[in-house]
Formats: structure tokens, C-alpha cells, sequence
């Protein structure tokens, strides 16, 4: 007979060994979801690679080609295997090796090292956007909460709403203009490059705008609805202040739906680093990529658009987990399911 | 003996008992229609959104010139300030960025109005099929969608256009047109596809439905007089507000040189031109600015509007 308990034992425990016996399996379940996503997704990238109308090999070699040279660059190029070998010999290769296959142009340089060099600057670039978006989004968010309904509270979601529709390719060259070059002797902003930590302003600006103001936005209807829980009024009849229930109470409660917000919007700060990086000539993969297709260099813009989608899946993996970690809720739904 | 009451007899009953307050009963759209006239934000949308459809349609009218006029004569290989024959000024070829912008719109628009339509006709059906008949068709239509939704916004596109760019550089400009048309088609029909989905999956388990089923009306019948009328408006709503979606990434693409090819005027491609003279004309990098900033948020508050005028449970 004892011998079955231990197992109830376990689930009539204290709530925290509860909580715990959950986390390992709520995790593991998450990162099995996302392997077929991925999969998919690489799938996708590389047929999509194969629609092109000219092959790697006539680009590369022009239409004038004898038909030697044609079967021995595809030998070189794997292209004479399989359709389905072919795509399991580049996941392979980047998976075991970190191969994402040759530029044609640039003299056959490797796209990892293209990546190496490139992809700092835009992981610093949508982090740094991302920090500035959380910074304003979240205290204009709290704060247009606090004072629902004052001046500060319609001011700001007049920013915001006006924030939320203006495309970078817009904001971007107007701040330029106006900030950079109207100003210049006031701020002292260059234009474009990535040389010091000042280059690095107007672009974490245009890419950020957008992702504070949605941020400002979740906040605010996010911190309203907690302020009208139950639990924070009981909060303040004991005698907590405002202040003190707010901080202690609501803020991390309101936090929660907008952490789903940051993970779907980490994917368009990435690509929308392609757009502003172009805009101000920041040496990272999106600027590079949007160069490499002038040159039809697209094995370039393949490794890069497969390294970004593979990225936006695992933060959204990351957000997906870390939710389940603060709001036991998620766990348990999941387990009774 | 039951005699039937005449017409007037039976309105009169009516009227007594009918309270006086309740106003007399509307039609959904036409309780919509008069939720946006109150709203002052919907109608200056409108009226926006208005003006740039009679620019789209009869910018062969309106415009001055040509969109691909240069006037050579009057202009060197620099952007020129406005003058009294050309309104708004002209680019670095000579072109008059008036009637570029006018022509703007119609290309701006045309795209939207392809693609929009594009993402109706595949993502309407499919997610009928998945939410009404569920099953297999379900299933595997919903992991499609699901790897097209962990592909970031227009990085599909910009990956799309890219390849079919990269093999086709001699061909002529209008092939730019449908690469895009392609492109954010393929992108753009999930999102419709799901809310079809979501929809039908719910309105076949309604009393309605059942009955229907019930007196043997055939499927077809079904989703044609029950369903698709149910799920009209939220198929508008969804529309309008990917319409500002796609204006905008169009103009993003063809910013980055991947959309609109010239000689067509694109406001993205117009913004990326006037880059190299922002310092010395302004205003050729401020007017397109300003037409695309104007034109994607009258999309965003009027689908806003749009969406809260419809909402069955905000009728009076």
C-alpha cells in the first residue's frame, strides 16, 4: 500500500514542489512544439531560395557557359543531388559546421563569416532598441495608468497613436533631417555609420519608436485592468499606500501581458533593422543583405533571412517559457490539458 | 371567429406597445454607418481616404504631367525648387513630384487593392474549409499558417522578392509589379485564413446552423446563406486594417529597392530617391513623407473606427 503514496504525496505537497514538478515538463514541451516550426520554416527558406528563375550556377558563370562548365560547378555546388538531399545538406551543414554555404559575389566568402562580423551590430541594434522601447513604452505606459484620464494620460496616447503609424522609412530620413542636419550644431549626430556609441542614437530612436508606443500602449490598458482587481483594493484597505500597492502588487501582475508583447515585436525590431540599418548605412546583416541583392547574390539573403527567422522563433520560445515561469496559471493549464 | 386584424389595426396595437423611447430598428450597416458619421476621427479618415481614391482613379486627369514626363529643357541633373509650372517641384530627373505623387497613389492603391484581394480569395475559402468541415484540412492548414506566423512581418516578403529579383534583372519593369503582388499575397493570407477559421469553427456550433443542418440544406447552401454573411463583417474589419499594413510595406519594399521599379513612382521609392538631396530640397524627401505617414494612418484609425462601429455588442 505505501509504496503507491509517494507519488500523491507529492501532488498534495506544498505548493512550491507542486509548482517545480511542473516547470521541467511545461519546458520540455515548449522546445518539442518549436523543432517542427523550424524545420518547417528552413524548409521553406530553401524552396523558396529554389524559385528563383536563374540558378546559382548561371549567375555565376553568365549564360555564355559551356555545358562542362555548367555540370561541374553544379557537382561543386551539390546542385546535380536530390531536391530533398540537397535541403537536408544545408540544414546539415549549418547545424554540424555553422556552414551557411558561399557568397557568389565577394569572392566566395563563407556567409558565416559574413555573419560574424555582421551580426553584432544588429543584435546591438534591436537590443539597444528594444531597451529604449521598454524604458519609454513602460514608464509612459505606468504613467499614463498612474493618471488616468489627466493631461499627461491623453498627451502621451496622442504620441502614441501618432507613433504607431509612422513608418521608419518615414521617421528615419525626418529625423535625419531635422535632428542631424537642421541641428547639427546642437546635437552633433552623424548621419550614418556605426563608429561610436553617438552613431548609434537616431538609428535605436527609429527602430524603437514605433515598439515603445505599442508598449505604452499594452501597459496602460494592462495596468488599468490590474488597478481594478480586488486584490489591490484589499491591498489599499489594509493600509498599503498607493504607491505601495502599485509597486508591490499590480506592476509585476500588469507585466505579464505585455512580456507576450516584447516577444512578438523582438521579430519586427529584427526586420526592421533591415530597414534602418539601410537607411543609415549600419554595417549588420539586414544592410547587408538588401546589398547583396542588388549583386543576385542570394545564398546571402537565404542565410541571413533563415538565421533571423530561427532567431524570432527562439525568442518567442524564450518568452513562451519565461511566461510560464512567472504566471504558474500558464503551467497548470497546460498540465490539466 | 378570428378575423385578421387590418394593417392599421395591427400598427396601431403595435404602437401602444412598442415604448416610446426605443428608437425603430436599423440594419447592422446602417447602425455602423451612422456610429461612424458621430465619429469626427472616421470622418476625416474618410474624407482623406476619399480624396486619395479620386486621386488614385483620374490621376491621368489630375496630374500635370506624365508620371515618367522629364522635363529636360527646363532642368539639370538636380532636384529643382516649385515654380509656377511645376507646383510641388521636380525630382533629381526632371520629373514633376506632383504628379509622381498622384500617380502614387494609384500605384500605392493598385498594389493594395491586388494583394488585399489576393489574401481574400485564398484565405476566405481555406479557412471556410478548415473551420466548417475541421478534420485533416484543419489540421495540416493550420500548421501552414502556423510557420508562416513565425516568419517575422515582411521578412518573408523581402526574402521572396529578393530571389525572384535575383534571376530576372532584364525583365521589363511591370514584372516588378507582380513579384510584389506575389509576394505579399503569399504573406498576407494567413491572417485571414485564421480569423476565417476561428469564425466558422464557432458560428457551426450556433443553434442556426444546426437547424439548418438539421432540415437538410446542403453544405454549399449552408456557408453560402449562413455562414459567409455571418462572417462578413469581421472579414471587413480585418481587411481595412491589413490595408494600411500593406501600403506600407509596399512602400518599405520599394524604399529598399525591391518594390515598385522605375519609371512607376512609388512613395517608398520616392522617400529612398530624394535621400542623397535631403540636405539641399527638403521638400522632396518631406512631401512623400508626409503622404505616407497621412495615408497609413487614416487606414489605421479608420479600420479602428471601423471594427468599433461594427461590434455588435457597441450597437444602440
Amino acid at each position: 500500500m505505501a509504496a503507491t503514496l509517494p507519488s500523491r504525496r507529492v501532488v498534495h505537497g506544498p505548493a512550491k514542489t507542486r509548482v517545480k514538478k511542473l516547470m521541467l515538463p511545461f519546458i520540455l514541451k515548449r522546445i518539442a512544439l518549436a523543432i517542427p516550426t523550424l524545420i518547417a520554416v528552413s524548409f521553406l527558406v530553401f524552396v523558396a531560395a529554389r524559385l528563383a528563375p536563374a540558378s546559382p550556377v548561371e549567375i555565376i558563370l553568365g549564360e555564355k557557359a559551356t555545358p562542362e562548365a555548367v555540370a561541374r560547378l553544379k557537382h561543386e555546388y551539390g546542385l546535380d543531388k536530390p531536391f530533398l538531399i540537397q535541403y537536408v545538406d544545408y540544414v546539415w551543414n549549418i547545424v554540424a559546421h555553422g556552414d551557411f554555404g558561399r557568397s557568389f559575389s565577394r569572392g566566395q566568402e563563407p556567409i558565416s563569416e559574413m555573419i560574424a562580423t555582421d551580426f553584432p551590430v544588429t543584435a546591438q541594434l534591436a537590443i539597444m532598441a528594444l531597451l529604449f522601447a521598454m524604458v519609454l513604452g513602460l514608464s509612459m505606459g505606468t504613467l499614463a495608468a498612474l493618471y488616468h484620464n489627466s493631461w499627461f494620460d491623453r498627451a502621451a496616447m496622442a504620441v502614441v497613436v501618432g507613433l504607431v503609424s509612422i513608418p521608419s522609412i518615414v521617421l528615419g530620413p525626418v529625423l535625419v533631417l531635422f535632428l542631424a542636419i537642421r541641428l547639427r550644431a546642437w546635437t552633433h549626430l552623424p548621419v550614418s555609420g556605426w563608429d561610436a556609441p553617438i552613431y548609434t542614437v537616431l538609428p535605436t530612436v527609429t527602430l524603437g519608436a514605433r515598439t515603445a508606443a505599442l508598449l505604452a500602449r499594452f501597459q496602460r490598458a494592462s495596468l488599468l485592468e490590474v488597478l481594478r482587481q480586488d486584490y489591490i483594493r484589499t491591498a489599499m484597505a489594509k493600509g498599503l499606500s498607493r504607491g505601495k500597492a502599485v509597486w508591490r502588487h499590480a506592476l509585476k501582475n500588469a507585466f505579464l501581458p505585455v512580456l507576450t508583447v516584447i516577444g512578438t515585436n523582438f521579430g519586427a525590431l529584427l526586420t526592421g533593422s533591415f530597414v534602418v540599418e539601410t537607411i543609415f548605412q549600419v554595417p549588420g546583416i539586414g544592410y547587408e543583405s538588401i546589398n547583396s541583392i542588388t549583386k543576385r547574390d542570394y545564398p546571402v539573403i537565404q542565410g541571413m533571412a533563415l538565421l533571423v527567422a530561427v532567431i524570432y522563433i527562439l525568442v518567442n520560445l524564450g518568452v513562451d517559457i519565461l511566461y510560464g515561469v512567472v504566471d504558474p496559471r500558464v503551467r497548470s493549464q497546460e498540465a490539466r490539458s | 371567429m378570428t378575423e385578421v386584424p387590418l394593417p392599421e389595426v395591427r400598427e396601431a396595437a403595435g404602437a401602444a406597445f412598442r415604448p416610446a423611447e426605443l428608437p425603430p430598428p436599423v440594419s447592422p450597416g446602417a447602425d455602423a454607418w451612422r456610429r461612424l458619421r458621430r465619429n469626427p476621427v472616421a470622418v476625416a479618415c474618410m474624407l482623406y481616404i476619399g480624396l486619395l481614391l479620386l486621386a488614385a482613379l483620374f490621376a491621368n486627369f489630375l496630374a500635370p504631367y506624365r508620371y515618367d514626363f522629364q522635363d529636360l529643357q527646363r532642368y539639370t541633373s538636380l532636384p529643382a525648387p516649385p515654380d509656377r509650372h511645376h507646383l510641388l517641384g521636380t525630382d533629381d530627373l526632371g520629373q514633376d513630384v506632383l504628379s509622381r505623387l498622384l500617380y502614387g497613389a494609384r500605384v500605392s492603391l493598385g498594389v493594395t487593392v491586388v494583394v488585399v484581394g489576393i489574401e481574400v480569395l485564398i484565405g476566405v475559402p481555406l479557412g471556410l474549409a478548415a473551420g466548417y468541415f475541421s478534420g485533416r484540412i484543419d489540421l495540416f492548414l493550420m500548421r501552414i499558417t502556423d510557420v508562416m506566423f513565425a516568419f517575422p512581418d515582411i521578412l518573408l516578403a523581402i526574402l521572396l522578392t529578393a530571389i525572384i529579383r535575383a534571376g530576372s534583372q532584364a525583365l521589363p519593369p511591370i514584372y516588378s509589379l507582380l513579384t510584389l503582388f506575389a509576394a505579399l499575397g503569399v504573406v498576407g493570407w494567413p491572417g485571414i485564413a485564421r480569423l476565417v477559421r476561428g469564425q466558422a469553427l464557432s458560428l457551426r456550433e450556433k443553434e442556426f446552423m444546426e437547424a439548418a443542418r438539421a432540415m437538410g440544406v446542403r453544405n454549399s447552401t449552408i456557408i453560402r446563406r449562413h455562414l459567409l454573411p455571418n462572417l462578413l463583417s469581421p472579414i471587413i474589419v480585418q481587411v481595412t486594417q491589413d490595408v494600411a499594413g500593406v501600403i506600407l510595406a509596399e512602400a518599405t519594399l520599394s524604399f529598399l529597392g525591391l518594390g515598385v521599379q522605375p519609371p512607376f513612382p512609388s512613395w517608398g521609392r520616392m522617400i529612398q530617391d530624394a535621400l542623397p538631396y535631403k540636405e539641399a530640397y527638403p521638400l522632396l524627401l518631406l512631401l512623400p513623407s508626409l503622404v505616407l505617414a497621412l495615408t497609413v494612418m487614416a487606414f489605421n484609425f479608420f479600420g479602428d473606427a471601423l471594427r468599433d462601429a461594427l461590434d455588435p455588442r457597441l450597437r444602440s
